[in-house]
């Protein structure tokens, strides 16, 4: 494995402007992966605002899926471009990579593909659909780019985890004689990348329209439209925040296993030793580390549960193999690692005040209007009203089909005569993304 | 096997080139339509033909890219290395194009709109110049079998640069042939003519430049040449007898037909050159189809992935095309809500709109599947007849 590795190394070193190179490839990267994000979970999200319009006669999930429609239009669009921007620099960057391991790596983008067209060709009925396609076809039709961004992702992924942990093919005088694509496509780092890239994407898309109505909301829209929309974006993301960082923390460990130089890059770990510090923040230069919070023995416990674990330091290998600029690599992870947990405790902070007192968090200046908050669920144990309803004006099985106290299965259906009801929730929508009016 | 593969990648280059290369077109189009007050009928159909299928159609560029080298990635490799210049070229243009097309939908000042436009029609032209290069580059051996640094030579040989103006002129060819077909549908008889002129003229230009490009092969690469005219012959004559064809049809009036004969026309161009060449995939390089640094589970899980796609993705296609056809798809600005201009609007925004309203607003059971749902999409399709 750590053959093949090196193997990979040297073909990849083969160009003589790698620093060039690598930076044309994370800039391409950095902006694509933010558009595949919301290109993974963007789609369900939507689905979920139509199928919360569709089954309750919700007007404002409708009008929000609506809206966001138009956003994932071009989101969806930028991200193909940029998608075959990054498939043309497979080539044009690194053709001693591809050259001499195209046949293997190209196999899980091959699979990718298929997924790709199966999502831009829905992407084309969903968006273009709204107008002529019935109700709930148009619905379904929006199913398959949901399916096939998640399937997607995890064939693209399954190369990265290829390259990190190669396998798969064997190589005899700079040839490839023979590949396993079952091997290639699930690498040992596939179980813990993939779930981590998905999860990641449904946290970026869902607490990034969060945030939009969020804005909103500070800015004194406290309307049901923003109320909705938050919560659209904000409840499935803050619920898979725990999982993701379960994952996360299971793939940190396993990188100390698969790839400990990459690792004490992450961590700080200059000497292979036991009770290794965990660092927060700070920035090494020759040995030392400046402005940053020392935790004894934490990274150690977070290795192997012990302070006594030996965790691997880079003067494992020669310098020439040692990653280049390691604080660098320690600050993204500190980021990353950072901004996950404090995503964390904003969801459980919305969970117990939605547990306590049935609304959501305020901000600081909503201490004027009580009473006005949201409220996520008439009587314990229902089913939150997802974009909730102001406690005031709400009349259950009136404006919205929710289910009714006690009668569990009961969905009520004589909405249409008595929608006017709506309009004054929407009289002061201000939609964030709306194209200006005339 | 590696032949097989090779079948798939023409095939591909094939789809892409007859759906691209029609939206290319569409863009070309768009270019010379003039000022704005003069060009905004036939802009207003190029992007109402274009907008809900451009995307599927450039997945077929991702999928032809990625077979190329994980199925002959030293010849992927190559062309890479010695092309990169009209490659990077190709790439700056898809960007701009794609950007440019899908903000302009969302740009609602009209100075922006114009520019995000331009950025549209302006690389709809460079992108397949410089592709056609790319092209006639490998026809004529300019890439050699372990390519180490990029060649300008390589692809301002007259043969490339004239490859690179008949795909420019192919796919303004294509696309006018498509939009005659699509106006005549709309019942738009003054956009028809204007189409249908434009068919002509791209149709003479295509003609003519293929004919330059054929003369320039003969005198440059003999060898090839004589492939072209011998074992390929029957796909040249193909290709010029659909060109012929078309021509006549437009002057004649029918337009029934004539969008397969000019996709015919264009594949047959795609096959003569695919058939004049095999097994060679570099020519004057000893890079064949099976020697290109593959294995045979390669081949064979690209061999699956294809079926695959053909399983997929062709009913797929079929269910956009016919939307589309049927213009189920767009028919106003995309997805707006009623309520984005004024809030009084009550209805539902399904309901507002020429949708059939009954069945938008009875909740369906949940639990019906992704395939009964894709059949009731169908099945409306079906039912609503073509205007």
């Amino acid at each position: 494995m750590h053959a093949n590795g090196m193997m990979l190394l040297a073909a990849a070193q083969e160009s003589t402007q790698d620093v060039p190179a690598r930076a044309q490839m994370a800039t391409t990267l950095g902006f694509h992966i933010i558009l595949a994000c919301f290109g993974i979970a963007f789609p369900s999200i939507v689905l979920l605002a139509e199928f919360i319009g569709l089954r309750r006669g919700n007007q404002t999930a409708m009008r929000l899926a609506r809206r966001w429609s138009q956003v994932m239009g071009v989101l969806v669009a930028v991200g193909a471009v940029t998608g075959t921007v990054l498939s043309f620099e497979m080539g044009l960057l690194w053709p001693g990579l591809m050259r001499q391991y195209g046949s293997v790596l190209g196999v899980p983008f091959g699979v990718e593909g298929l997924f790709f067209f199966l999502e831009a060709i829905f992407a084309g009925i969903y968006l273009w659909g709204w107008r002529r396609l019935p109700g709930w076809a148009h619905w379904w039709s929006g199913m398959p780019i949901a399916v096939s961004g998640i399937f997607g992702a995890i064939s693209v992924i399954a190369v990265n985890a290829w390259m990190n942990t190669p396998g798969g093919f064997t190589e005899k005088n700079g040839q490839i004689t023979s590949v396993d694509v079952w091997q290639v496509f699930f690498p040992r780092s596939a179980i813990y990348e993939m779930p981590h890239m998905v999860l990641a994407a449904y946290m970026v898309a869902g607490f990034g329209v969060a945030s939009v109505y969020a804005v909103g909301i500070l800015r004194g829209r406290r309307d049901r439209y923003h109320y909705t929309g938050f919560a659209l974006g904000f409840i499935p993301a803050a619920i898979l925040t725990p999982f993701q960082i379960f994952v996360g923390d299971t793939a940190a460990r396993a990188i100390a296993h698969d790839q400990p130089v990459k690792f004490a890059a992450m961590e700080y770990v200059p000497q292979t030793s036991r009770q290794v510090p965990e660092w927060l923040a700070g920035v090494y230069v020759n040995g030392h580390v400046y402005a940053g919070i020392k935790i004894p023995y934490l990274d150690s416990l977070l290795v192997g549960f012990g302070p006594g674990t030996k965790v691997i330091g880079w003067d494992s290998v020669s310098p020439a193999d040692r990653p280049p600029v390691v604080w660098l690599i320690h600050l993204s992870f500190d980021v990353m690692v950072g901004l996950g947990s404090l995503l964390l405790l904003v969801g459980l902070w919305a969970a117990w005040t939605g547990w306590r007192r049935r609304r959501w968090p305020r901000g600081q200046r909503a201490g004027r209007d009580r009473g006005h908050g949201v409220r996520l669920g008439g009587h314990r144990g229902g089913p939150p009203a997802v974009g909730g309803v102001r406690a005031a004006d709400h009349r259950p099985g009136r404006h919205d089909q929710r289910r009714r106290p006690g009668q569990p299965g009961h969905r009520h259906r004589g909405v249409r005569g008595d929608r006017r009801g709506h309009d004054r929730d929407l009289a002061d929508v201000v939609p964030p993304l709306a194209p200006r009016r005339p | 096997m590696g032949d097989a593969v090779g079948a798939i990648l023409l095939a591909g280059i094939t789809l892409y080139a007859v759906l691209g290369g029609a939206d290319f077109g569409g863009g070309l189009w768009d270019l010379l339509a003039g000022t704005t007050a003069r060009g905004r009928a036939p802009r207003e159909l190029i992007d109402e033909s274009i907008t809900p299928i451009w995307e599927g159609n450039h997945v077929w560029l991702i999928f032809d890219l990625v077979i190329f080298w994980t199925a002959f990635p030293h010849a992927f490799a190559s062309v890479m290395t010695a092309l990169a210049l009209p490659i990077w070229l190709a790439v700056g243009g898809i960007v701009l194009r794609g950007t440019g097309f899908a903000f302009r939908k969302e740009i609602t000042r009209l100075s922006l709109q114009r520019t995000a436009g331009a950025a549209f029609a302006l690389s709809s032209l460079l992108t397949p110049f410089f592709m056609g290069t790319v092209v006639g580059a490998i026809a004529t051996g300019a890439v050699p079998a372990d390519a180490s640094h990029a060649s300008l030579a390589a692809w301002t040989s007259p043969t490339a640069l004239l490859a690179g103006f008949v795909f420019v002129a192919a796919c303004g060819f294509l696309a006018a042939v498509y939009l005659v077909v699509e106006a005549g549908r709309r019942g738009d008889r003054p956009m028809r003519v204007y189409f249908t002129r434009r068919a002509q003229g791209a149709a003479v230009a295509a003609g003519a430049l293929s004919l330059a490009a054929l003369f320039e092969v003969q005198n440059s690469d003999p060898a090839f040449f004589n492939r072209l005219t011998g074992r390929a012959l029957p796909l040249v004559v193909l290709a010029g007898v659909c060109g012929l064809a078309d021509l006549a049809l437009l002057t004649a009036g029918p337009t029934k037909g004539i969008r397969a004969i000019a996709a015919l026309g264009v594949a047959a161009v795609i096959w003569g050159w695919g058939v004049a060449q095999y097994p060679v995939l570099l020519p004057r390089t000893a890079v064949t189809l099976t020697n290109a640094g593959a294995t045979q589970a390669t081949f064979v899980a690209l061999v699956v992935v294809a079926i695959a796609a053909v399983i997929l993705v062709v009913p797929s296609f079929a269910l956009l095309y016919a939307l589309q056809g049927r213009q189920m798809l767009g028919g106003g600005e995309q997805g707006t809500p009623p309520a984005a201009g004024s809030h009084r609007s009550t209805g539902l925004p399904s309901a507002a709109h020429a949708g059939p309203p009954a069945p938008s607003h009875r909740p369906g059971s949940a639990t019906r599947g992704v395939a009964l749902g894709l059949v009731a999409i169908a099945a409306i399709a079906r039912r609503r007849s073509p205007r």
